[in-house]
């Protein structure tokens, strides 16, 4: 592999102070998480979900930042960030739909479901909507096969979803003022 | 598994398709089915990291009884073996469902085996054809990744992973990483960094034999690559520590390609560190010396014998000193000393070294006369460390590695109470927490291993000895004796830290069952040797449950080797000195050494007063520069000899290839020099030598020293090897016409004076020899393949024969030892930190600390990496008193350079200790006074400048070598006889 040197990336070491870049109220949420952890790094988890409902998602300096606090490597973090899929390594929109792509919905109409939010929004999986309002993305079961096809918002769970009763789900969430809780 | 050979009562009987098979009980079903030579596909189970059950390939089935039928699947590596056992791996539905897990694996495999650096070697490429899975039949899309830049050394291809989690257990787990993880979940798992950017682990290279794959391939071998099956290989032991691990050196068209591992059950077992695989890359570089200097060739063609002797015939009869070198082979440092006399002999150590050299001596002499010290296996076994003034991890690196599984002995016992067998991996993992044994340390900069330890400390070595007296001091009390001594002014005078470090020792050591105590001569200090010697002796005579080990560990390969060699009558570099300034004698002749022992004005003052200076060595150094007459020594790939590792055990490394003359090995021209110089006046009177004539082969060689020296230690496998074992694989391609640019008539093979080994494809199998140049069985094309010639999985080698090893038998009359009635010598060993001066310690470097390996391109790009920055630990008390702050740069000088770094604090450091990673300063290991300085904004932009500037000359220079090397491949040098000079 022939290496330019001429594109050689500058001297760029970043180094995140977790105290300059997390808020003092998520730092206290974080410890008492920790306080009541075995280890410090088991607070991995619940660590990322409350940057997450700051900040709407984890960015790679909130995840170092993080990391610096909980005093564990930033790969370790990443693979517990990167394992669940309801935190979210990517900026996404207000909204964000998981909609079940799994066995009993695909029996029972996902794909017109797909169809629907596709063409209502414009948007196709990992993408985010112009005004930042939603973002699409597909899930595994969501343990709702009886009531198929499902989704999830927030933390709003939908089911027995129909192309037509999808978009008007999708107008009200638009609809409304407030931010998601 | 202590034995050699688990005893008859450790086996249990388990029939394997209705045949019995005697298997160990302390082993999973799948190691005690891959003992018996069966082949049974797996790919997460490894021999030394246990098993995981993650791949599901090791799947046989196991019946009830004889008379059940139909049996259940199990996970082989996941089962324990129990005595009447029945298990098949013939039948048809384990044998299916292992080719159904290939045909999975595969779905998302890129079937791109021609243009894999692993292909030929793959296990994965072995476990498919062993399965049957011969057809593709997934045809739909497969999941695709980006790959990162992991440094120079390791390349990565995602696609190729097959999720196997082998990688991550040896780099997190095995190795304590911290840089690497598991991303993602389902069916997109994803192995590697966080970002782009260089592997941090010394063993990252391991990945590359690990990874079942070609996901992690070693990238300077990709660089300048070839298949296994066209290497000609060599048992080679590596040259750049004193560990010893034995490797296996490959070469084509002329040149090096690359390091395997080379399985050594006592020492390596299945893994290499960094420096011993890619510091090989020295042998490639432009300093290599290829031509004889100060030596007139009278034919165009080549030097001859009657040149090299005409050049040398002026200082016949004439005194030579001789300095040898510890990274020089045990023949070629013997030679020279019987050569020039054991009162012109020095080692090239100053009077602090030889001071050091005298204690260590001492310290072998006086706890190693009937035992050997442990070897890295029985150094996994401890249960207890007491770690003193060495960082492991960069100066003897696998020792480091076999100390973080030491550290684990605990969790093991642990589950081993509730039943978890040590190779239910992850089950052992999760019932051992953050459990380690007993681990303490002391040195004066901060190391990895530190995570590991109960207690560090970060002291100067002076207090190292402080602590270690007053350890010795409170171990030989009794009770009552103890409360008296604690009352004490001399104890008052410890650190509360440092109190509660020495009763924490003692109690640990109370309760080991095998404990360690590991040290070494980093730190060039007589004073820690001394102390440990004196707690040696202390702990003889205490009635502690068990016998506490002595690890000590010196820099270089040989450096035992040549320790050996040192008595009462070997001179220190002042000596030398002053001899030459004297005219005593006429020159010097200096065996491998680049005298980094002598300032520049030493070297100068050297240099006007002898009358000639012959160097020996394979690269240029500072000494080669200055010398008349330079003879161009073989490499370890290119020579045969021996080294002697830290525990006194004598290794053979063999040639590789015939490198293109005049480049002989060491011993080679020293006997030319003997016979040239014809040193008959030389004052050893016990020297009845007959006429010298020059050595052909090793064995000659050791047939002359044994003949006329009593000191040398008979390697008794020398006859037997006489075997004629192939170098080069069955399937090598292109033997007939790789030389037809210059004629179509096919080269005769090489013929080799050494008769272990062939320059061929024809000869005796691999196993044939003690020391196989490459691992391969039918079946069996990676190294994995090592299964086939163990007695048992992580056993023994089938074909082993003991070694031999150096006896620690030293003078032990104080008043005849080294360099002890030299006058000066309490003054040069005073220690520096005295208190009021800031003293910097440097931490070790991988790819700097030894000089060899710091040659290879790559280390210098890794050495001088723009991903961190130079770093300057200080004490918070003294940053704070100077008002400086964390972060800023600050100007070090000290030994007329001076350079910058970047200031950080340690809250554990005493005030006057300073650490760092500063490239400049990277050899002053005992200590070096500096003065700091602030520096402004513009200086420190304009030093990363530099920096950047310097980073792309070495990649220039990396990318010219790699260009050269492929040029070189077009004129493969033709030898007929791997002999001397006029052979060929
Ligand atoms: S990268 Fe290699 S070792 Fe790691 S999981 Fe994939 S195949 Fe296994
Ligand atoms: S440098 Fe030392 S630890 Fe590393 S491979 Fe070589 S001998 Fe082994
Ligand atoms: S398959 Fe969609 S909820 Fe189960
Ligand atoms: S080797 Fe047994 S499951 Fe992987």
């Amino acid at each position: 592999m022939e290496y330019n040197v001429n594109t050689m990336p500058p001297i760029n070491i970043v180094t995140i102070d977790y105290k300059q870049y997390l808020s003092v109220s998520e730092i206290s949420s974080i410890e008492h998480e920790v306080s009541i952890m075995e280890t410090r790094e088991a607070a991995g988890i619940e660590a990322l979900r409350i940057v997450q409902e700051q900040r709407g998602w984890v960015s790679d300096e909130s995840l170092y930042a993080i990391a610096d606090l909980l005093n564990m490597p930033e790969a370790e973090l990443e693979g517990v960030a990167t394992f669940y899929n309801l935190i979210y390594r990517q900026e996404v929109g207000q909204f964000v739909i998981h909609l079940c792509d799994s066995i009993a919905c695909h029996l029972t109409g996902y794909q017109q479901i797909y169809q629907a939010i596709n063409t209502h929004l414009g948007i196709g999986y990992g993408q985010t909507t112009g005004d930042k309002k939603f973002t699409f993305l597909s899930n595994v079961c969501l343990g709702g096969c009886d009531k198929a096809p499902t989704m999830i918002i927030g933390k709003q769970h939908y089911q027995q979803l129909t192309p037509e009763n999808v978009i008007d789900i999708l107008n009200d969430l638009a609809s409304q003022e407030s931010e998601h809780d | 598994m202590d034995d050699k050979n688990i005893s008859a009562a450790q086996k249990v009987t388990v029939y394997i398709d209705n045949i019995a098979y005697q298997v160990s009980k302390e082993n999973n079903l799948l190691a005690g089915v891959l003992s018996q030579k069966l082949n049974l596909p797996y790919f997460c189970w490894h021999p030394s990291m246990g098993s995981v059950g993650a791949c599901r390939q090791c799947a046989v089935t196991q019946y009830q009884d004889e008379n059940d039928t139909r049996g259940r699947l199990v996970m082989a590596c996941m089962t324990s073996v129990s005595d009447g056992m029945r298990i098949s791996l013939q039948d048809k539905d384990s044998a299916k469902f292992r080719e159904q897990v290939i045909g999975a694996m595969m779905t998302n495999h890129p079937h791109d085996c021609p243009v894999c650096a692993e292909g030929g070697e793959c296990h994965l490429q072995d476990m498919t054809v062993m399965t049957g899975h011969s057809v593709r039949d997934y045809q739909g899309t497969k999941r695709t990744f980006n790959n990162q830049y992991l440094g120079e050394l390791v390349g990565h291809e995602m696609n190729r992973c097959i999720t196997c989690y082998r990688c991550t257990r040896f780099y997190n787990d095995y190795a304590g990483g911290k840089d690497f993880g598991v991303y993602g979940s389902k069916n997109q798992v994803y192995f590697g960094r966080q970002k782009d950017g260089t592997l941090a682990s010394e063993f990252s290279g391991n990945l590359v034999e690990v990874c079942p794959t070609g996901v992690f391939t070693n990238k300077v071998f990709s660089a300048h690559y070839t298949r296994k099956w066209d290497l000609q290989s060599a048992p080679s032991v590596c040259a750049h520590c004193s560990v010893g691990c034995n490797t296996s050196i490959g070469e084509r068209y002329g040149s090096v390609r690359r390091v395997m591992n080379r399985y050594n059950y006592d020492l390596n077992g299945y893994f290499l560190c960094d420096r011993g695989r890619y510091g090989i890359g020295f042998v490639n570089s432009a300093q290599r010396i290829k031509k004889a200097q100060g030596i007139n060739q009278t034919s165009p063609e080549k030097l001859t014998r009657l040149d090299v002797s005409r050049a040398l015939a002026h200082f016949r009869d004439k005194r030579f000193i001789g300095i040898g070198s510890a990274r020089a082979s045990l023949e070629a440092n013997f030679y020279l000393k019987q050569i020039v006399g054991e009162d012109n002999f020095s080692a090239g150590y100053n009077r602090q070294q030889m001071a050091v050299a005298k204690e260590y001596q001492q310290l072998l002499s006086d706890n190693f006369i009937d035992d050997k010290m442990l070897s890295l296996r029985e150094i996994e076994q401890c249960d207890f460390i007491l770690l003193v003034g060495e960082d492991l991890t960069k100066t003897s690196p696998r020792i480091a590695l076999a100390l973080r599984q030491a550290c684990r002995n605990s969790g093991i016992e642990k589950a081993a109470s509730m039943g978890v067998a040590s190779w239910q991996d992850s089950a052992v993992r999760t019932i051992s927490g953050k459990r380690n044994s007993p681990f303490f340390a002391m040195q004066p900069m901060a190391t990895k291993l530190d995570e590991l330890t109960e207690q560090c400390l970060l002291l100067a070595p002076d207090d190292i000895e402080q602590v270690m007296l007053a350890l010795t001091t409170v171990l030989c009390l009794t009770d009552n004796e103890k409360s008296n001594y604690f009352h004490q002014e001399e104890w008052q005078a410890f650190t509360f830290e440092q109190q509660s470090f020495i009763n924490k020792v003692i109690s640990a050591l109370a309760t080991a069952k095998k404990p360690l105590i590991v040290t070494g001569d980093s730190l060039l200090s007589a004073k820690i040797l001394l102390a440990t010697n004196k707690l040696m002796a202390c702990l003889k005579n205490q009635a502690t449950p068990s016998k506490v080990n002595l690890v000590v560990l010196p820099s270089a390969s040989n450096s035992i080797g040549l320790l050996s060699l040192i008595d009462e009558k070997s001179i220190s570099s002042e000596q030398v000195l002053a001899k030459v300034s004297t005219k005593t004698v006429a020159g010097l002749i200096c065996l491998e050494q680049e005298l980094t022992v002598y300032t520049n004005e030493q070297l100068t003052l050297l240099r006007e007063h002898a009358e000639v200076i012959i160097v020996l060595d394979h690269s240029e150094s500072r000494v080669s520069q200055l010398a008349d007459i330079v003879l161009p020594a073989a490499a370890i790939s290119e020579g045969n000899g021996h080294f002697v590792n830290y525990q006194g055990r004598i290794q053979r490394f063999s040639q590789v290839h015939a490198a293109a003359l005049p480049i002989l090995d060491s011993w080679k021209w020293l006997s030319y020099i003997e016979k040239a110089l014809d040193f008959s006046i030389s004052n050893q009177a016990t020297l009845q030598r007959k006429k010298a004539k020059p050595k052909e082969n090793l064995a000659e060689l050791h047939d002359y020293f044994s003949e006329n020296f009593t000191l040398w230690p008979t390697l008794k496998d020398e006859q037997l090897e006489q075997k004629f074992v192939a170098r080069m694989t069955k399937r090598a391609s292109g033997r007939t016409s790789q030389s037809a640019n210059f004629s179509v008539h096919e080269a005769k093979v090489v013929e080799d004076k050494d008769q272990h080994y062939r320059f061929s494809m024809e000869g005796n199998k691999p196993n044939a020899v003690k020391n196989m140049p490459f691992t391969w069985a039918p079946g069996w094309n990676s190294n994995q393949s090592i299964n086939h010639h163990q007695v048992e999985i992580q056993g023994q080698l089938s074909h082993y024969s003991d070694d031999v090893y150096v006896s620690f038998n030293f003078t032990r009359e104080s008043d005849k030892n080294v360099a002890v009635n030299d006058d000066t010598l309490a003054a040069v060993i005073t220690d520096l930190t005295a208190k009021k001066t800031l003293t910097y310690f440097p931490q070790g470097c991988l790819f700097q600390g030894e000089w060899q390996s710091a040659l290879t391109a790559e280390f210098q790009l890794l050495a001088h990496s723009l991903e961190k920055n130079p770093t300057l630990y200080l004490s918070t008390e003294f940053v704070e008193s100077q008002g400086w702050e964390p972060g800023q740069w600050l100007n070090v000088s000290a030994d007329n350079k001076s350079c910058f770094a970047q200031l950080k604090c340690n809250n554990e450091l005493p005030q006057y200790l300073v650490y760092g990673n500063i490239n400049d300063f990277v050899d002053h290991k005992s200590g070096l006074s500096i003065k700091l300085t602030e520096v402004s904004e513009a200086d420190v932009i304009q030093y990363q400048k530099n920096r950047q500037t310097h980073y792309q000359h070495l990649k220039v220079i990396q990318q010219n070598t790699l260009k050269q090397l492929k040029i070189s491949d077009q004129h493969i040098p033709i030898r007929f006889v791997a002999g001397g000079l006029d052979d060929a």
